[in-house]
C-alpha cells in the first residue's frame, strides 16, 4: 500500500514537473529588434505542395543561400513539409522550442490564432515598416487590422487575390462552350455574372440543358457548398470565426447585426433548392460530377471551365489567408523579416522557392523572359502550387496556359473591389470557448447532410428543427450576444 | 496425410463441411482477385462499372504513377526492409526476454513492472511529449532509429508471450536449475525453443507493425521516407487535389493532370502487401504449429 503511494506521487509529481515546464515565462515581448549585420543561418520550414517532399532540396538551398549571402549576409536552411502534415509538424517542432526563424501560417494550416496563444510567433508591428517596407506599404492599412491579435500584427500577408467571387467549375469545357453558344451568345465563361439574374437558376438551367441534351452526367451534382452559398452568394461575413461558428454580419448591412446564418432565410432557401434538385435529380451520389460547387472564381484560374456568378467582395476571414510568420525562438528577428522582404521583392529568390533553377527543374520560354515552357519532370523540385505563400503571387513566373496580364487582372480586383467596414475586425472566442467548439460540432454534424439533402424529405423540416434546438442547448445565443458586443464595441472605437 | 484422413473417414458431414469452406475461402480471395485485377484495370472502367474480378481495359497507369520515381521507391524500400528486419529482432528480443522474466513465480519485481506495462496500455503520453522525449533528450528525432526504437517494445506481444513461458512446465526449470544451469540459459536454450511457434506468430506480427507503419516516419523524421509512407502521401495529396478540384480549396490550382484515382488504391495495396505475402508464407508452418500449442492444460 506505501509503495503503491510512492508511485502515485511520484507519477504526480512527474506530470506536474511537465507541466510546468511548458508553460512560458509572462513577460512582455519587445517589439524592437536591431540586426546586429554579422552572417546569420536562416530556418524556414516551407509548405512543399506536391506528393512528396522534394528529392532535389539541395540544389535550390543553395542557390537561396548564395542570393542571401550577397544580399543580406545570410544562409538558409528550407526544410520542406507537404501541405497535409506541415500542421502536424509544425505542432511539435513549436511544442520543443527548437530555434527556427520563419514559417507559412494561416487559420487552418499552422494555425495563426492557436500559435499566437501559445507565444509561438514574435509581434511584428515594428519589424514590418522598418525591415518589410515593401511589404508594409503594398498592404492596406485595414487589411493589416485584420490581422491584428491583442492589437499586434504577428504575420506577414502574402499577396494573392483577396476578395471572393462566387464561382462553379463545370467539368466538361465543351459542354459549358455549347451551353453559352446556344443560349447566351457565345459569351465568355468569365463574363457570365452581368448576363444573369441569379447565380443559382442559372446553374440550374445548365444542369436541365445537360439533361436535356442528355450531355455529360446528364447534369449530376454532388451538393451546394454551404460556404460558398452563405458567403461568397449571400454575402454574409463570418467575422473571422469560420462559417461552422453561429454569427454572421451581412456585408450590406449597415447597422452591424449580429445574426445565426443557420436561421437565415437563405439557408432555409438552400436546403429547399437541395431537395429540389435531389427531386429533380440532378443532385446525386456519384463519381462523376458535371459541376463541382466552388468557393472561388479567378483570373486565369481553369478559365475555359470555371464560370463567373457574381461580383467580388472582401471577406474577414479570406484576407488573412496566407502569412509568414517569424518564430519567438528566432535568434535574428531582423533578419528573418529581411528575407520575407526579399520574398515579396527578390524575382530570383522567389521563382527559385517556387520553380527551382533555371534549366535544372524548369526551361523559360525563350520570347517571353517571365513565362514557363516546360517543366523538366523527374528533376526533383516543383513547388509551383504554392505561390500563393511565397511572399506575393504578383512576380511568379507565368506557367503554361495563364494568361499575359494574369497579375494585372488580380491586382485590379483587388484594388478595385470596395472594402467593407467590416475588414479589420476580429472575432476573438476566448470568452465563449466551449460554446464555440460545441456549436461547431453540432454544425458539423449537420450541415455536410443538408448541403448533400441526405435527410429524408420527409424529416427535413423536423431536422431543421432539431438542428436549430440543438444549437441553442450548446450556447449559440451567448455566442451571438459575444459577437455583437464585441462588433458594437470595435464600431464605437472608430 | 490431410488427404488421406479425408478420404478414409470420407462422409456427408464432412462434405458440408468442405463446401463450406469453400465458400469461406472464396469469400477471401474474390476481394484479392479483385484487387490485383483492379490494379491492371483502367480508372475510367472501374469508375462506370465499378471494380470486378476481372481486367477491364488492361493499362499499368496506376504502376507508372506509384513507380514514377523509380529511385526514390529503391530507397524507400531499403529503409522498410532495413527497419523491419532489425526492429523484428530487437521486438522479438525484447519482449520475449520481458514475457519470460514476468512468467518467472520467483521473479521479485513482477507485480510492480506488470503494473507499469498495463499502465502504458491505458494510458499514452501522446504526440507533443514523445515528440519532446526523441528530439530533445534521446536525440533520435530525423534518424533511422527512432523508425526501429519508437515501435520496438509491444505490451501485447509480452502479455501473449507470457502465457506462453507459463505453459512450460516448472519441472523443466527446476531441472536445469539442479544441473547448474543458469536462468538465461535457461531462457536461451529451454524455454524459448519450447515456445517457438508462439516467437513466430509475435515475429510476423511484428513485421506487419513495422512495414505498415507511415506515422512513425511522418511524425518523428523529416526526410526518412519508408514505403508506407510514400504511399500515403500520394493518397493525401490525391485527396488534396480532389478537393481543390471541388474548389474547396482556393489556392490549388488542380490543372489538367489525369490520375488515375480509382485505379490507384489498388495498386498501392498491391505494392505494400505483397511483399508481405512472401513473408507469411514463410511464417505459415509455426503458425500451424501455434495453433495447437497451449491446448493441452496439466
Amino acid at each position: 500500500m506505501k509503495k503503491r503511494k510512492l508511485l502515485l506521487t511520484c507519477a504526480g509529481l512527474l506530470i506536474t514537473s511537465f507541466a510546468l515546464s511548458s508553460c512560458g515565462d509572462d513577460s512582455e515581448l519587445p517589439l524592437d529588434y536591431v540586426d546586429n549585420g554579422e552572417e546569420y543561418k536562416l530556418t524556414y520550414y516551407m509548405v512543399y505542395n506536391d506528393s512528396q517532399i522534394p528529392s532535389d532540396m539541395s540544389t535550390v538551398e543553395r542557390r537561396a543561400s548564395a542570393i542571401l549571402k550577397e544580399k543580406i549576409n545570410s544562409t538558409i536552411e528550407i526544410i520542406p513539409y507537404t501541405y497535409a502534415e506541415y500542421t502536424q509538424k509544425m505542432n511539435g517542432i513549436i511544442a520543443t522550442a527548437a530555434k527556427f526563424d520563419v514559417c507559412f501560417t494561416a487559420p487552418e494550416v499552422n494555425p495563426y490564432g492557436y500559435n499566437i496563444k501559445k507565444e509561438a510567433f514574435l509581434p511584428l508591428d515594428h519589424l514590418l515598416p522598418t525591415y518589410a517596407p515593401k511589404t508594409w506599404e503594398s498592404i492596406n492599412s485595414n487589411i493589416w487590422n485584420q490581422i491584428k491579435v491583442n492589437g499586434h500584427i504577428y504575420g506577414s500577408i502574402n499577396e494573392q487575390i483577396f476578395p471572393r467571387t462566387l464561382g462553379m467549375r463545370a467539368k466538361s469545357p465543351t459542354n459549358i462552350q455549347d451551353f453559352l453558344n446556344e443560349n447566351y451568345d457565345g459569351i465568355k465563361p468569365s463574363e457570365i455574372y452581368a448576363h444573369i439574374e441569379d447565380p443559382y437558376d442559372f446553374v440550374e438551367e445548365y444542369l436541365r440543358w445537360l439533361k436535356l441534351n442528355n450531355r455529360g452526367n446528364g447534369g449530376a451534382i454532388s451538393e451546394i457548398h454551404t460556404e460558398s452559398y452563405l458567403m461568397n452568394y449571400a454575402g454574409y461575413d463570418d467575422l473571422c470565426s469560420g462559417i461552422t461558428v453561429p454569427g454572421v454580419i451581412n456585408i450590406s448591412d449597415t447597422t452591424h447585426t449580429v445574426v445565426n446564418q443557420f436561421e437565415t432565410q437563405e439557408y432555409k432557401d438552400m436546403i429547399d433548392l437541395v431537395y429540389k434538385w435531389k427531386n429533380l435529380g440532378y443532385l446525386k451520389v456519384s463519381s462523376n460530377y458535371d459541376i463541382t460547387p466552388d468557393s472561388t472564381w479567378k483570373p486565369g484560374y481553369l478559365s475555359n471551365q470555371m464560370m463567373r456568378l457574381s461580383d467580388p467582395h472582401y471577406f474577414t476571414t479570406y484576407v488573412c489567408g496566407s502569412m509568414n510568420a517569424i518564430s519567438s525562438t528566432s535568434k535574428n528577428p531582423a533578419r528573418a523579416m529581411k528575407f520575407i522582404e526579399l520574398l515579396r521583392t527578390d524575382e530570383e529568390l522567389h521563382n527559385l522557392l517556387q520553380f527551382g533553377k533555371e534549366n535544372t527543374h524548369y526551361l523559360k520560354d525563350p520570347e517571353q523572359p517571365d513565362r514557363i515552357a516546360e517543366f523538366i519532370s523527374g528533376s526533383g523540385y516543383n513547388n509551383e502550387n504554392f505561390g500563393w505563400g511565397l511572399g506575393t503571387e504578383f512576380i511568379s513566373y507565368l506557367t503554361p496556359g495563364q494568361d499575359d496580364d494574369q497579375w494585372e487582372q488580380v491586382k485590379k480586383i483587388n484594388d478595385e473591389t470596395e472594402l467593407t467596414d467590416l475588414i479589420g475586425f476580429r472575432f476573438d472566442d476566448t470568452n465563449v470557448y466551449t460554446e464555440v467548439s460545441n456549436c461547431r460540432n453540432v454544425v458539423n454534424t449537420y450541415i455536410e447532410a443538408f448541403a448533400k439533402g441526405e435527410f429524408d424529405e420527409s424529416n427535413k423540416s423536423s431536422t431543421y428543427q432539431k438542428f436549430i434546438e440543438d444549437l441553442k442547448n450548446n450556447g449559440m445565443e451567448r455566442i451571438l450576444k459575444e459577437k455583437q458586443e464585441q462588433v458594437d464595441a470595435y464600431f464605437a472605437n472608430k | 496425410m490431410i488427404k488421406k484422413r479425408i478420404k478414409g473417414n470420407y462422409n456427408g458431414q464432412k462434405a458440408i463441411v468442405i463446401a463450406l469452406l469453400c465458400f469461406y475461402m472464396a469469400l477471401v480471395i474474390v476481394p484479392f482477385v479483385i484487387l490485383v485485377c483492379g490494379s491492371f484495370s483502367s480508372s475510367d472502367a472501374i469508375k462506370d462499372v465499378g471494380a470486378r474480378p476481372w481486367i477491364q481495359g488492361f493499362t499499368i497507369e496506376a504502376y507508372q504513377l506509384v513507380f514514377e520515381n523509380p529511385y526514390q521507391i529503391l530507397k524507400s524500400y531499403g529503409i522498410t526492409i532495413l527497419v523491419t528486419v532489425v526492429g523484428t529482432v530487437l521486438n522479438v528480443a525484447l519482449c520475449s526476454m520481458t514475457a519470460y522474466a514476468l512468467a518467472r513465480p520467483n521473479f521479485k519485481f513482477k507485480r510492480i513492472l506488470s503494473f507499469f506495462y498495463a499502465f502504458t496500455i491505458m494510458f499514452q503520453a501522446g504526440f507533443i511529449p514523445t515528440y519532446i522525449w526523441y528530439r530533445n533528450y534521446l536525440n533520435i528525432y530525423n534518424t533511422i532509429w527512432v523508425l526501429i526504437l519508437s515501435p520496438c517494445f509491444v505490451v501485447g506481444h509480452v502479455v501473449m508471450l507470457r502465457a506462453f513461458y507459463s505453459a512450460v512446465p516448472k519441472s523443466l526449470y527446476e531441472a536445469v536449475k539442479i544441473d547448474g544451469g543458469s536462468e538465461f540459459r535457461m531462457f536461451l536454450t529451454i524455454a524459448t525453443p519450447l515456445i517457438l511457434p508462439g516467437i513466430a506468430t509475435v515475429a510476423f506480427y511484428t513485421v506487419l507493425i513495422y512495414w505498415n507503419d507511415p506515422f512513425t516516419a511522418m511524425l518523428y523524421t523529416d526526410d526518412i521516407v519508408p514505403i508506407s509512407l510514400y504511399l500515403t502521401r500520394l493518397q493525401q495529396y490525391i485527396a488534396l487535389l480532389r478537393e481543390a478540384a471541388a474548389g474547396k480549396m482556393g489556392g490549388i490550382n488542380p490543372g489538367d493532370v489525369s490520375i488515375p484515382e480509382n485505379t490507384l488504391v489498388f495498386a498501392m495495396a498491391m505494392v505494400t502487401s505483397a511483399p508481405i505475402m512472401f513473408i507469411f508464407v514463410f511464417f505459415q508452418k509455426f503458425f500451424l504449429g501455434g495453433l495447437t500449442a497451449g491446448s493441452i492444460k496439466e
